[in-house]
C-alpha cells in the first residue's frame, strides 16, 4: 500500500507520532514567526535546520501526497490532497494574519523593553520572517495532512531510501556555512540630505544609514545610523553622546540620547543568525570635519569560526559635504 | 477497517474562526492605536467592514452575464492587471487614478463573488459535492499561485540585491500590501471564475432573491460608494474650523537681558470627515530688541497634523524677522481631495509676534 492510500485509508483517533511531529513544527514556526525572543543570539540557523527535517519527516510520514500529480492519485486520494489545500490556504491566510499580530505585539513590546529603534526603510524583512513565510507556503498542505493521518495509518517499515530526503538538513547547513564564509558582504547605504524630518535652529542637517550584511543577512549584519548636522562651523552628530559634541555648540543640547536619530548598534534580529559586535569612534577635528569610524564582528559559527570583520567610516566636512561614506 | 469521512462534523475550533479572531485582534489593535485620533476614516472603515459583513449574507446568483465564461474571464483579467499594478506602487506615489483603481478592484471583487456565488468561502453544507470538489481544487491551483508567486519574490528580493529588498520594503509599504490581501483571500474565486463552464440559462434559477436583507446590502454598498464623494464635496464647501490657545513658558536670560517665552498652539481643520489638519506648536520668544523662535517654526514642522483621503501640498513654509524685530510665521498649504482631485482649500495659519510680546495675528 502506498502512502498515499494509507493516508486516505486512516481510521483510528488515538494521538499519534505525526501530531507530535506537527506540534515540534509549529513550535519551530513561532519562534521564527515571533519577535520574542527579540534576538536568538546566533541559533537561527538550528531553528531553520529543525524546520527541514520536519518538513521531510512530515513529507515521508504523508508519502509526499500534497506534491503527487493527480495522474498518481486515485479519487478519494485527490479529493483527500485538494481538501488539504484548501484548510492549507486558510492555513496560511492565518498565519500570515498571525505573524503581521506577533509583529505588532513584538514592536509594542520592544519600544518599552528595548526603547526606539532605528529601523531603515531598506531593511525589509528580517531573515526570520522570511524563514517564517517560506515554512508557512511550503508546508501547509502537507501538516493538514499530517494532522488528518491517523496513528494506524503511519507507516511502519517502509524502504529506508525514502528517508533519503533528509540529506536535506547537511545540504541546507553546508549551505549556509558556504555562503556566510564566501559570500560578499552585501552593503546598503541610504542618505537622505537634508533631513526635512529633523533640524536644528542655525543648522542643516542630514541622516546617514548603512547596514553591511553577511549572506544577505542570515550570517548577521552590522549598521550605522547618524543624524549628522553642519553649522558652517563644525560637523557633528546628534543623538548619541558618546560620540563628540560640537564645541561650538552648548553641550547639555547633546546630553541625551536619541537611538532613533543616531545608533551604533546592531538591531537585535541583526545577530539572529551570528553574533554580532560593534564599536564606533568619533572625532571633530581642527577644520570641524566630523569622522565617524565603525568597526564590526560577525560570528556566524561558534568559536568565532570563519567570524567576518567589517568596517566603515563616514566623513562630513563643516559645510556638509559628505567626503566618505563607505 | 472503519472509513473516515471526508467532510467530518464542524469542530469548534476551525482555520476560519481562527482567521476571524485573528482579524478581530488586529482590527482590536487598529482601534486601540486609532482611539486618540477617532475620526470619520475609522468610522467609514469599520462601516465598509459592516456592509462586506451584511453583504455575504446574502444569497447571490450570477444573473445572465457573469453565467458566461467569457465575461467571468474577462472579470479576472481586469482583476488580475489591477493586482499586478499595485505592486509597483509605493506609499508616496499613491495618487488619484490608484484611488479609483481601489475602487474598481473592490467592486470587481463584489461581482467576483456574485459570478461564483461565493462558493470559494461557503460554509459546507451550503454547497453541494461538485462545487466542493470544483472549490478545493480550485485552492490548490490558487495555492501554487501564491505559494510560487510571494515565495520566489520573497526570497529573491532578499538574497539577490539590496535594491530589490528595498523595493519590496516599499511596495509592501504602498500598493504591493492590496496585491497580497488581493492574492490571499481572492485568488481561489478568481481561479473557479476561470474555470468553471458557460452556466445553462435556467439552471440556476432566478437571479438575486430581492428580500429586505439584500436591499439593505445593496443600500450599505450604495452608501459606502456615495459617502467618499460627498465628504470629498464638503473639503470645499464646510467653512474651515481654527482652534487656539497660547500659553507661557519660563523665561531664560539672553545678552539683551531677560526673555519671555510662550507655547504657540492652533490647529485648522480643513473639510468634514475627509480633510486634513494643520497646526502650529511651537515655542517664541522675546525680549525688548526681537521676538525669535525657541522651536516649532522650521521647515520640518509644516506638514499636515492629520489628513484623510485627501494630499496636501506646502505652498508657503516661511519664518522672517521684520526690521524692527518682530518675528513673522507663514504656513501655507494646499488640502486637494484624493477622490474628486478638482476639489481643494487653501489654509493659511500665520503668528506675527513683535519684540514686545504681542501677537498681532494668531493663527
Amino acid at each position: 500500500m502506498s502512502a498515499p492510500q494509507r493516508v486516505a485509508n486512516a481510521t483510528t483517533t488515538k494521538p499519534s507520532t505525526i501530531r507530535v511531529c506537527v506540534f515540534l513544527l509549529a513550535l519551530c514556526w513561532l519562534v521564527a514567526a515571533a519577535q520574542l525572543p527579540y534576538s536568538l543570539q546566533g541559533t537561527g540557523i538550528l531553528i531553520v535546520l529543525a524546520l527541514v527535517a520536519l518538513d521531510v519527516v512530515l513529507g515521508v510520514m504523508t508519502g509526499w501526497l500534497a506534491f503527487q500529480p493527480t495522474s498518481q492519485l486515485d479519487e478519494r486520494q485527490a479529493a483527500l490532497r485538494d481538501r488539504a489545500y484548501r484548510i492549507g490556504f486558510r492555513l496560511v491566510g492565518a498565519g500570515v494574519l498571525l505573524l503581521f499580530a506577533l509583529y505588532v505585539i513584538g514592536s509594542i513590546l520592544s519600544a518599552i523593553v528595548l526603547g526606539p529603534q532605528s529601523q531603515s526603510p531598506s531593511d525589509g524583512f528580517n531573515p526570520r520572517t522570511v524563514v517564517a513565510i517560506l515554512e508557512l507556503l511550503a508546508i501547509a498542505p502537507t501538516v493538514v495532512i499530517a494532522w488528518l493521518l491517523r496513528s494506524d495509518s503511519e507507516p511502519a517499515n517502509g524502504p529506508a531510501t525514502r528517508w533519503i530526503p533528509l540529506m536535506a538538513v547537511p545540504i541546507v547547513a553546508l549551505a549556509w556555512i558556504v555562503a556566510v564564509l564566501v559570500a560578499p558582504v552585501e552593503t546598503t547605504v541610504l542618505t537622505t540630505v537634508p533631513d526635512n524630518s529633523f533640524t536644528m535652529s542655525a543648522a542643516k542637517c542630514g541622516h546617514f544609514g548603512v547596514v553591511k550584511r553577511v549572506a544577505s543577512g542570515f550570517g548577521g549584519a552590522i549598521r550605522l545610523e547618524a543624524e549628522v548636522c553642519w553649522n558652517g562651523q563644525q560637523a557633528f552628530t546628534y543623538g548619541d553622546p558618546s560620540l563628540p559634541r560640537p564645541s561650538s555648540l552648548p553641550a547639555e543640547e547633546f546630553a541625551m540620547a536619541f537611538p532613533g536619530l543616531t545608533s551604533c548598534a546592531p538591531l537585535p534580529t541583526d545577530s539572529d543568525f551570528g553574533n554580532v559586535v560593534e564599536h564606533c569612534t568619533g572625532q571633530i577635528d581642527a577644520d570641524g570635519t566630523l569622522h565617524v569610524g565603525l568597526r564590526g564582528r560577525v560570528s556566524p559559527l561558534p568559536g568565532d569560526f570563519g567570524a567576518r570583520d567589517v568596517q566603515l567610516r563616514l566623513i562630513v566636512t563643516r559645510d556638509g559635504k559628505v567626503v566618505a561614506f563607505d | 477497517m472503519t472509513t473516515r469521512s471526508l467532510r467530518p462534523s464542524r469542530p469548534l475550533i476551525t482555520i476560519e474562526r481562527v482567521v476571524a479572531a485573528l482579524i478581530v485582534l488586529l482590527i482590536g489593535f487598529g482601534l486601540l492605536a486609532w482611539f486618540e485620533i477617532f475620526d470619520a476614516g475609522l468610522i467609514y472603515v469599520l462601516f465598509v467592514l459592516v456592509t462586506a459583513f451584511v453583504v455575504r449574507s446574502v444569497e447571490v446568483e450570477p444573473g445572465a452575464w457573469l453565467g458566461l465564461r467569457a465575461v467571468r474571464r474577462g472579470l479576472v483579467l481586469v482583476i488580475a492587471l489591477i493586482t499586478l499594478d499595485f505592486l509597483t506602487i509605493r506609499a508616496m506615489d499613491f495618487n488619484q487614478v490608484d484611488i479609483a483603481l481601489l475602487f474598481l478592484l473592490i467592486l470587481a471583487d463584489v461581482a467576483l463573488g456574485r459570478a461564483t456565488r461565493r462558493i470559494a468561502s461557503a460554509d459546507e453544507d451550503r454547497i453541494d459535492e461538485r462545487q466542493e470538489a470544483l472549490r478545493n481544487r480550485a485552492h490548490r491551483i490558487a495555492y501554487a499561485i501564491l505559494a510560487i508567486s510571494v515565495g520566489l519574490v520573497l526570497l529573491i528580493a532578499e538574497v539577490a540585491t539590496p535594491g530589490l529588498r528595498r523595493w519590496l520594503a516599499e511596495s509592501l509599504g504602498g500598493g504591493g500590501v492590496v496585491s497580497f490581501i488581493q492574492l490571499l483571500f481572492f485568488s481561489p474565486a478568481m481561479v473557479i471564475a476561470w474555470l468553471e463552464p458557460d452556466r445553462i440559462a435556467d439552471e440556476d434559477g432566478s437571479r438575486m432573491h430581492r428580500n429586505f436583507r439584500a436591499r439593505i446590502a445593496y443600500g450599505m454598498v450604495t452608501f459606502a460608494v456615495v459617502l467618499p464623494v460627498l465628504m470629498s464635496l464638503l473639503l470645499a464647501v464646510a467653512p474651515s474650523r481654527v482652534s487656539a490657545f497660547t500659553r507661557p513658558e519660563p523665561d531664560f536670560a539672553t545678552s539683551n537681558g531677560t526673555a519671555h517665552c510662550s507655547y504657540f498652539d492652533a490647529r485648522t481643520q480643513a473639510g468634514i470627515g475627509f480633510g486634513a489638519t494643520t497646526r502650529i506648536a511651537a515655542v517664541a520668544c522675546w525680549d525688548g530688541r526681537s521676538a525669535f523662535e525657541e522651536w516649532g517654526l522650521n521647515s520640518s514642522d509644516c506638514y499636515p497634523y492629520r489628513s484623510e483621503f485627501v494630499s496636501t501640498t506646502t505652498i508657503e513654509c516661511r519664518r522672517t524677522m521684520g526690521s524692527d524685530g518682530s518675528l513673522h510665521f507663514t504656513y501655507r498649504t494646499d488640502v486637494r481631495s484624493a477622490i474628486l482631485p478638482f476639489v481643494s482649500r487653501e489654509v493659511v495659519m500665520t503668528l506675527n509676534l513683535t519684540k514686545d510680546g504681542k501677537v498681532v495675528q494668531f493663527p
